[in-house]
């Protein structure tokens, strides 16, 4: 049996790791994913799909052509930051979209006007 | 192969192996524990010492027949394959819960029990081995600083590695990610495939896709409502059914490719190659419409 599995965390991996864990992961993952597609991609398979312009508008066709030569260090590294980064963006908007609708007037923190 | 010591590519490979090393060692402490049980107390230390260090011996032996093996043309593949379903393994629980300790029981006598102890661990060292000779990329230096990490983790790292994964669960979540990129890397590295992805590159993604949909879905299987849980077989199915046209196309000489289509078979590969997965997803929608009404 794997020491892994003694820990009571292990038992409900879907529910014991928490969402940064879990978005951490996930952006690992997709970089990998993107890294193997970078092994195959082409300028040229690029510029058949008219996506050229697009993607080095926004910067993405150097990004994912560099990802195959990354190792897993700088792969997880980017996963943070790219985790971070979602985060920030995420909890941005609501900030906005908080600041956008008017708060529950029963609220107890509500300062009437 | 040897890296460069201090290089990214090194300590990639170094940090890929501790991560494994943490998240797939093995109970030998409770296989110790259990075969030395009914000795007398005079026999157990020798039990404990002796059996630690035919552990370490076993695992030296496995490392060493590891990376030659690795070096024969489709044991690559067959080692990436397997490093797949080890990650299944290690995110499915409950395959593995309970106190399973390979069919080890109290030992009767001294020499009995340092075998069960030897043959428990090389039974439970096997996965670990694979993975760090597949995330070593050939390298002695690595292979040997695999060992090195693991061996302590045998002797006194059962209650850390618990509390570890206790306090960060993602560990055992970041470990099944880089089980499965250790077994695209050994996949689309076996020399028997070289040809076929140098002609069928795109398969290189496809290849990857499935190696993490197939690894983490126990993982992600949990989190999916009971109708939606059949895509977890589906969806690679449906890309294993497409790359196994390109092995076809390669291996029996069959042409896939539509517009290179002449004659009436090379029209029914066709047909059978875009619907013929169909039946797949109608059983799903079948399931689907069947959960729902329960």
């Amino acid at each position: 049996m794997l020491l892994a599995h003694h820990s009571r965390a292990s038992h409900d991996l879907s529910r014991s790791v928490s969402g940064r864990g879990q978005l951490f992961v996930a952006c690992v993952v997709v970089l990998m994913i993107l890294a193997s597609f970078g092994e195959v991609l082409e300028p040229t398979l690029m510029t058949e799909l008219e996506l050229d312009i697009l993607t080095s508008e926004l910067g993405l066709e150097s990004i994912v052509m560099s990802l195959p030569g990354w190792s897993l260090v700088e792969l997880l590294l980017a996963g943070l930051a790219l985790g971070v980064g979602l985060m920030a963006i995420a909890s941005g908007l609501r900030m906005l979209v908080r600041a956008l609708f008017p708060a529950d007037p029963r609220r107890g923190d509500k300062v009437p006007i | 192969m040897e890296l460069e010591l201090a290089s990214g590519t090194f300590l990639s490979a170094l940090f890929a192996i501790v991560l494994i090393d943490l998240v797939l060692a093995g109970d030998n402490a409770l296989v110790i524990g259990l075969v030395a049980r009914d000795l007398p107390k005079h026999q157990q230390k020798k039990v404990i010492y002796w059996g630690t260090a035919g552990a370490i011996v076993i695992r030296a032996l496995m490392a060493i027949a590891v990376v030659w093996l690795l070096k024969i043309p489709g044991f690559l593949l067959a080692g990436g394959i397997a490093l797949v379903w080890i990650a299944r393994q290690l995110l499915s629980p409950s395959a593995d819960a309970g106190a399973d300790t390979h069919g080890a029981r109290p030992a009767k006598s001294l020499a009995g029990a340092i075998r069960t102890i030897v043959i428990a661990d090389a039974v439970m060292g096997v996965d670990n081995v694979l993975a760090i000779g597949g995330a070593a990329h050939g390298s002695v230096l690595l292979i040997v600083l695999g060992l090195a990490i693991s061996v302590p983790i045998i002797v006194w790292g059962s209650q850390l590695v618990i509390k570890l994964v206790d306090r960060f669960p993602a560990i055992v979540l970041l470990g099944g990610a880089v089980l499965a990129w250790t077994a695209y890397k050994m996949i689309v590295a076996e020399p028997l495939l070289k040809d076929w992805l140098v002609a069928n590159s795109h398969a290189r993604p496809a290849i990857a896709i499935l190696a993490f949909a197939i690894s983490m879905a126990p993982w992600y299987a949990a989190r999916l409502p009971a109708s939606q849980r059949p895509l977890v077989v589906l969806l690679p199915a449906l890309l294993l059914w497409w790359l196994g046209f390109e092995a076809l196309s390669d291996v029996m000489k069959i042409e896939v490719t539509y517009a290179h289509g002449s004659e009436l078979a090379d029209y029914a590969m066709q047909a059978l190659r875009w619907f013929g997965w169909m039946p797949l997803a109608l059983a799903w929608l079948a399931w689907r419409t069947r959960v729902r009404t329960a």
